[in-house]
C-alpha cells in the first residue's frame, strides 16, 4: 500500500456513525510503538477510514514483537463502543489483536480479538459489554500479515437522546469550503488553508490535515481588545436553541522569540456580523482564557480572567462549548 | 477544555447565528474536527465569583474564575445552569470538608450566595445542582469548582505595551507564578511570587499589555480597562519606547499619562508609574524617553495626583548601568537581541524594582524583602 499523504475522501461514513454516538477518538493524542513516518501516527484517529493511503503504519524496521498504538483522551470518558478498521490493502491484515482499556494508568479491561479484521477496511465493532470509564485505549497488534497498522480507531461515548448533529467539518476533504475569511489585522498578514503549516520540532514535525492560519496578523480595538483574523462558517446557521460545539485547537511554537507566537486562538459564536458576536479565546502570551461579547463594535468581556494558563504552544487541546 | 470546565456565564442575547475560528498575534493556529451538536438536555452548572460593585443579574457583569483574588473579604458567588426545568436549586459550598466549611443554597434564579471572610487566605468554592428533593445530582456536569479563590489579597493589573505583554522573554522557567495564577512571559509572574512571599497574602498581577501601544493608546482604552477589571486595586503603568518611536512630544506624553492617572483615581483605584527602560539602539529616541521619564517624575510629584510615599522604579537608569546584569562590561545583557525589549533576566529585574517601590502601598509590607 502507499505510504503517502491522504487523498481527499468523502465524510459520509463518519457522518453515519455520529448518529450512533460521539467518536471521542477524534480528540485524542496518539502514541505508537513506531510509525512509518511522523504523519502516519496521526492517521488512525482522523476520521478517515475509506482511503487506501491513510492510517497508522508501524515502521518496517520496528522490532517490537507486537506493534501498538495508544490513544490518550484529554480526560476520563465513558466509552460504550469501539470500532477498528484494518488498512485497506489486500496483502495487509490484522489477524489477532488485543485492546487494553486504561484509566489513570491502571488497566481496567483487556479484550483479545482472535478473528481477523475485515480485510477491506470495513469497521469491526468491538463489544465492551457495558459502558466503561477510561482515559486511554491501547490497541496491540498481536498477529499481522504484511504491513502492521490500522486505518482507523473509533471510541464512542453516548449522546443525549435528543442530541443531533447540526454540522461538522473534519477538514479531511482537503479544503475549507463553506468558510469565509475576515481581516481585522491592524498590522501583519495572514494565510488560511488546510494543511499549509508544518508543526512540531524536527524530526517529529509534520503537517496536519487541519484548518490552519499562518502569519503575524494582529491588532487591537480602541478599547485595547485584541483582534486579528477569523474564518466564518457562513453556510451553517446554528440552532437558536443552542449548540454543543466541539473542536481541537493546536498551537505551535517555533521557538523563535522574534516570531509572533503564543497569541490568541479561539472560537467566535453567536456571530451576527463583525460588530456583534461572542468570542472565547486562549492566549499563552498573556496567560488567559477570556470570553468576550461584542455589541455594536465594542468588545466588553463577560469573563475577564477565568484562569491563568501556561502557553499552549506545541500542544493541543479539545474545546467544547455547550450552551442552551 | 481538555475535560476541564473553564467558564460559565449567563447571557440572554444569544440566538444561534454562525460560528468562526479566531486567531491573532499567533503565526501557527490549527483547528480540526469541528463538530456542532444540539445542546445536551442534561443540566450543566457553572460557578463564578462576581466582582465587586456589579449587579449579579446583569448579563454584562464581570465574572471571574477559579484563580481569582479579591482585595476585600466578601465573595459574591453566582451559579449558571443550562436547563433548570427539573432543578431544585444550587448548593454553594466553601471549603467543603474542612473545619471552616460554609454553605448556602439558592432555590431559584438568579442563583447566588454571599460569603464573608476575615483573614487573607485560599478558598475552594463549589456549586452542586440539586434535584427537587434538594439532593445533589450525581452527574459530573452537575457540579463545578473554583479551587483557588482568595480574599483580602492584592489584585494588580499591568498596563502598557509589548513589554508588559512579555515579548522576547527568553526564560520560560519563571513564566508561571508559584500559585499558578499568573502565566505568560514578562515581569508579572515573578512580581506575584515576590509580593506573595513578602506579604503572606494571595496576589495576582494581570496582564493588560498590548504590543506596539503608545501612551495615546493607553489613554484611549483606560476607561475600558477599568470597566473590565473591577476587582483590581492598583495599576502598574509605564510607556515610553513606542512613544519615542512615534515621535510623541513630552507634553503630549504627559497629557496622556495624566488622563490615565485621572481615570484610575476617579475609579477609586491606585496607580503606580515607572520610568521606561532605554532604547539602546537609537540615541535620539532614548533622549525622548528620558524626557518622558522626567514627565513621570513631574506627575508623581504633583500632589493633586495622589502619589504618597511613592517613587517610580527607574528602569531606564537600571538598564543603562552596565554593572547591573550578569555581564558588568555590557549594558545589553538585560535586553533581548533587539535592544528594545528586556530578556528573561531583564524582566526579573523589572519585577524586583517594582517590588521595591511598592513597599508601603496598598497595605504591602514596608519591610518586605525583594530579593
Amino acid at each position: 500500500m502507499s505510504d503517502g499523504i491522504a487523498a481527499p475522501v468523502g465524510l459520509a461514513a463518519f457522518a453515519l456513525r455520529v448518529a450512533e454516538g460521539f467518536n471521542e477518538a477524534l480528540y485524542t493524542e496518539p502514541n505508537v510503538s513506531s510509525s512509518a513516518n511522523v504523519r502516519r501516527r496521526f492517521q488512525a484517529n482522523d476520521g478517515i477510514d475509506t482511503d487506501t493511503s491513510n492510517g497508522w503504519v508501524a515502521d518496517s524496521g520496528d522490532t517490537t514483537p507486537e506493534p501498538w498504538i495508544q490513544l490518550d483522551f484529554d480526560s476520563t470518558k465513558t466509552i460504550y463502543r469501539v470500532t477498528l478498521s484494518d488498512l485497506i490493502a489486500p496483502a495487509d491484515q490484522v489477524e489477532e489483536l488485543r485492546i487494553e482499556l486504561i484509566n489513570d494508568g491502571q488497566l481496567v479491561s483487556s479484550l483479545t480479538i482472535t478473528e481477523p479484521l475485515p480485510n477491506d477496511g470495513t469497521p469491526r465493532d468491538i463489544p465492551l459489554g457495558m459502558p466503561i470509564q477510561i482515559d486511554s485505549i491501547k490497541v496491540i497488534l498481536v498477529k499481522t500479515r504484511g504491513i502492521s497498522g490500522l486505518a482507523e480507531i473509533a471510541a464512542y461515548s453516548a449522546l443525549d437522546a435528543n442530541q443531533h448533529k447540526q454540522a461538522e467539518d473534519l477538514f479531511n476533504d482537503g479544503d475549507a469550503a463553506g468558510w469565509s475569511l475576515v481581516n481585522e489585522c491592524g498590522s501583519g498578514f495572514f494565510d488560511w488553508g488546510v494543511g499549509i503549516d508544518s508543526i512540531g520540532v524536527s524530526p517529529d514535525d509534520y503537517t496536519p490535515q487541519a484548518y490552519q492560519q499562518t502569519g503575524d496578523c494582529r491588532g487591537f480595538t480602541e478599547g485595547g481588545v485584541e483582534i486579528g483574523t477569523y474564518s466564518l462558517l457562513f453556510s451553517v446557521p446554528i440552532a437558536s436553541s443552542g449548540m454543543d460545539l466541539r473542536l481541537r485547537l493546536l498551537e505551535d511554537d517555533t521557538g523563535n522569540p522574534a516570531d509572533w507566537i503564543n497569541g490568541a486562538i479561539g472560537v467566535m459564536f453567536g456571530f451576527v456580523d463583525n460588530d456583534n458576536n461572542y468570542r472565547v479565546d486562549i492566549s499563552g502570551l498573556e496567560g488567559h482564557r477570556k470570553l468576550w461579547r461584542r455589541q455594536g463594535g465594542a468588545l466588553p468581556s463577560l469573563t475577564p480572567v477565568r484562569k491563568a494558563i501556561p502557553s499552549a504552544s506545541g500542544s493541543t487541546c479539545a474545546l467544547f462549548i455547550k450552551m442552551a | 477544555m481538555d475535560g476541564e470546565k473553564i467558564m460559565a456565564v449567563e447571557d440572554d442575547t444569544f440566538n444561534g447565528e454562525r460560528i468562526a475560528l479566531f486567531c491573532a498575534r499567533n503565526e501557527s493556529c490549527s483547528f480540526d474536527n469541528v463538530i456542532i451538536l444540539d445542546p445536551p438536555s442534561k443540566p450543566i452548572v457553572g460557578v463564578n465569583i462576581v466582582d465587586e460593585d456589579l449587579n449579579i443579574a446583569d448579563s454584562t457583569g464581570h465574572k471571574a474564575g477559579e484563580y481569582f483574588v479579591s482585595g476585600g473579604g466578601t465573595l459574591d458567588v453566582s451559579g449558571v445552569v443550562t436547563n433548570d426545568t427539573d432543578i431544585g436549586g444550587i448548593e454553594f459550598v466553601v471549603d467543603e470538608g474542612s473545619a471552616g466549611e460554609m454553605s448556602e443554597t439558592a432555590i431559584a434564579a438568579p442563583y447566588s450566595a454571599q460569603f464573608n471572610f476575615s483573614p487573607a487566605g485560599n478558598h475552594d468554592v463549589r456549586a452542586w445542582l440539586l434535584d427537587g428533593a434538594l439532593q445533589r445530582l450525581p452527574d459530573a456536569e452537575a457540579a463545578d469548582e473554583l479551587p483557588l479563590v482568595d480574599v483580602n489579597g492584592i489584585h494588580l493589573v499591568g498596563l502598557r505595551d509589548d513589554i508588559t505583554a512579555g515579548l522576547r522573554d527568553d526564560n520560560p522557567g519563571d513564566d508561571i507564578s508559584l500559585d499558578g495564577r499568573n502565566t505568560g512571559g514578562g515581569y508579572q509572574s515573578v512580581l506575584n511570587d515576590l509580593l506573595t512571599a513578602g506579604n503572606l497574602k494571595p496576589v495576582t498581577v494581570l496582564d493588560e499589555g498590548n504590543s506596539g501601544e503608545t501612551s495615546f493608546g493607553g489613554a484611549a482604552r483606560i476607561e475600558q480597562v477599568l470597566a473590565r477589571t473591577p476587582a483590581a486595586q492598583g495599576y502598574l503603568v509605564f510607556y515610553g519606547v513606542n512613544d519615542a518611536i512615534a515621535g510623541v512630544t513630552k507634553d503630549a506624553f504627559k497629557t496622556n499619562m495624566q488622563q490615565i492617572i485621572t481615570a484610575v483615581r476617579d475609579a477609586g483605584k491606585a496607580i503606580f508609574l515607572a520610568k521606561a527602560p532605554p532604547d539602546l539602539i537609537d540615541s535620539v529616541r532614548d533622549a525622548r524617553i528620558e524626557e518622558y521619564n522626567a514627565a513621570i517624575v513631574e506627575l508623581v510629584n504633583n500632589q493633586a495626583n495622589g502619589f504618597v510615599g511613592y517613587a517610580p522604579p527607574d528602569f531606564h537608569a537600571y538598564f543603562s548601568d552596565p554593572l547591573n546584569g550578569p555581564d558588568p562590561s555590557s549594558v545589553n545583557d538585560l535586553m533581548a537581541a533587539d535592544n528594545l525589549h528586556p530578556n528573561g533576566e531583564g524582566y526579573r529585574s523589572m519585577a524586583r524594582l517594582w517590588c521595591l517601590e511598592l513597599k508601603g502601598q496598598l497595605g504591602i509590607r514596608i519591610d518586605m524583602a525583594c530579593p
